[in-house]
């Protein structure tokens, strides 16, 4: 969080605060939201911690998708100053600093309700933890492969059981995050990329398929290697998980040519015992094509949703 | 910008309102990478500082725990045509030594 006076740095000078070039530290956390209308981007909203977080600081994103904070000590090595590890949840409605062995209660507490419900909790377990593993063992189980290699090719499709919800079809998402060499209250090297998507809404299933494009086929966009993968619905992270980004190799990575997801749609079942489908495409499509697709062909992808994994829609 | 398969280098403009590297240390990130940016690098800096010197490997050679960090906020896209710093919102107080995270839902810690 930093210092409101003086730099990084240390050094023994009369002028120096301990050892510290820099003094008035930050004890408040602050986010930035990037797609946000220029003036509304910061939030300085959040509760003070109790640590200060100067040079020998670090952070890092953990997969449960809240960020371990530690470190302090602006002092040569050796003098160690003790501070704690604060931990910062992400659900946006319980973001504050607490301490790290209450993290996953609080992370428990901010899932949105449309995402839960998904198996019997262990008694031992607050109910929506562990609901937030199901949904991610869910999800990335769904098609039944291997993780995908991420860098052109066929797409591949999550499952977000209970999502009815076009608006949160739509706000769905996966990025890769390759977390950062964090020392010294630098992070370096991170990156965030977000995959292409589109969603088929069932409501009759109540359920929604994700269709998630790869990585362009350009090993210079993310450099090959492990990174995590998370899944996020309504501004509310999966549990991330780690994926390989190429072939786990040194050299020329493979690639394959990209590939076009389906159109965005809403799938509703007729009403009545004719048989006339009634689906409508809204929201953002992936790609240019739209229109409402049959019947017959929406029981076939939902019936066999690995086979989608090929990149084909099967028509019957 | 270094292009090591060319070989050659390219100059970006320099940076505005405030030193933003060591022991400045702004907070600094590449805005995610979308589909609706079409995977374009934006680079964000926040904060750092404006000495009225620096020192040397000895040490700062004057109180710089006296100097005020700094407050703005700027982006560049490197791969713009004519690549330029452009002011982005300003923070509630200066800050040196800020750190930049990415949280999975897009926004920045």
């Amino acid at each position: 969080m930093g210092v409101n006076m003086g730099t990084a740095g240390y050094g023994d000078e009369h002028w120096s605060v301990g050892m510290s070039y820099g003094q008035a530290p930050v004890y408040t956390p602050a986010t930035y939201d990037p797609n946000a209308a220029a003036g509304s981007r910061w939030n300085f909203s959040y509760a003070a911690s109790t640590h200060e977080r100067m040079y020998h600081s670090t952070v890092v994103l953990l997969l449960d998708g809240s960020l371990l904070i530690s470190g302090s000590n602006v002092g040569v090595v050796g003098q160690v100053h003790g501070h704690g590890a604060d931990c910062f949840a992400t659900t946006p409605a319980q973001r504050r600093l607490h301490d790290r062995a209450v993290g996953h209660q609080v992370l428990g507490r901010a899932l949105v309700p449309e995402l839960v419900q998904l198996g019997p909790a262990a008694a031992d377990q607050p109910a929506r933890d562990h609901q937030l593993r199901e949904l991610r063992s869910c999800a990335i189980a769904s098609n039944g492969a291997d993780p995908p290699t991420l860098q052109g090719g066929a797409y591949f499709n999550l499952t977000l059981a209970n999502v009815t919800s076009e608006s949160s079809a739509q706000s769905a998402k996966v990025v890769i995050i390759r977390g950062g060499f964090s020392t010294h209250a630098l992070s370096m090297g991170q990156r965030y990329v977000e995959l292409q998507t589109s969603y088929l809404v069932d409501t009759s299933s109540g359920s929604t398929t994700l269709y998630v494009n790869q990585l362009p086929p350009n090993p210079s966009l993310l450099a090959p290697g492990p990174a995590m993968m998370f899944l996020v619905v309504d501004g509310v992270p999966s549990e991330g998980v780690f994926v390989m980004i190429g072939n786990g190799q040194i050299g020329t990575q493979p690639t394959q040519a990209a590939v076009s997801l389906p159109a965005s749609s809403v799938y509703v079942a007729p009403t009545t015992s004719s048989s006339s489908a009634s689906s409508s495409s809204t929201g953002q499509s992936a790609n240019a094509k739209s229109g409402a697709m049959s019947r017959a062909s929406v029981s076939v992808a939902l019936g066999g949703m690995t086979l989608l994994a090929a990149g084909m829609m099967v028509l019957a | 910008m270094f292009d090591w398969q060319t070989k050659t280098v390219t100059n970006l403009p320099d940076m505005i309102h405030a030193i933003r590297v060591y022991p400045a240390s702004a907070g600094s990130i590449m805005l995610p990478l979308t589909p609706a940016n079409n995977y374009t690098a934006t680079l964000l800096f926040c904060g750092g500082s404006n000495p009225p010197q620096w020192g040397d490997d000895g040490g700062s050679r004057y109180n710089v725990t006296a100097v005020q960090a700094d407050r703005t906020c700027v982006r560049i896209t490197p791969t713009d045509a004519n690549p330029q710093y452009t002011d982005d919102d300003t923070m509630n107080i200066g800050r040196s030594m800020g750190t930049f995270t990415y949280l999975p839902d897009g926004t920045l810690w």
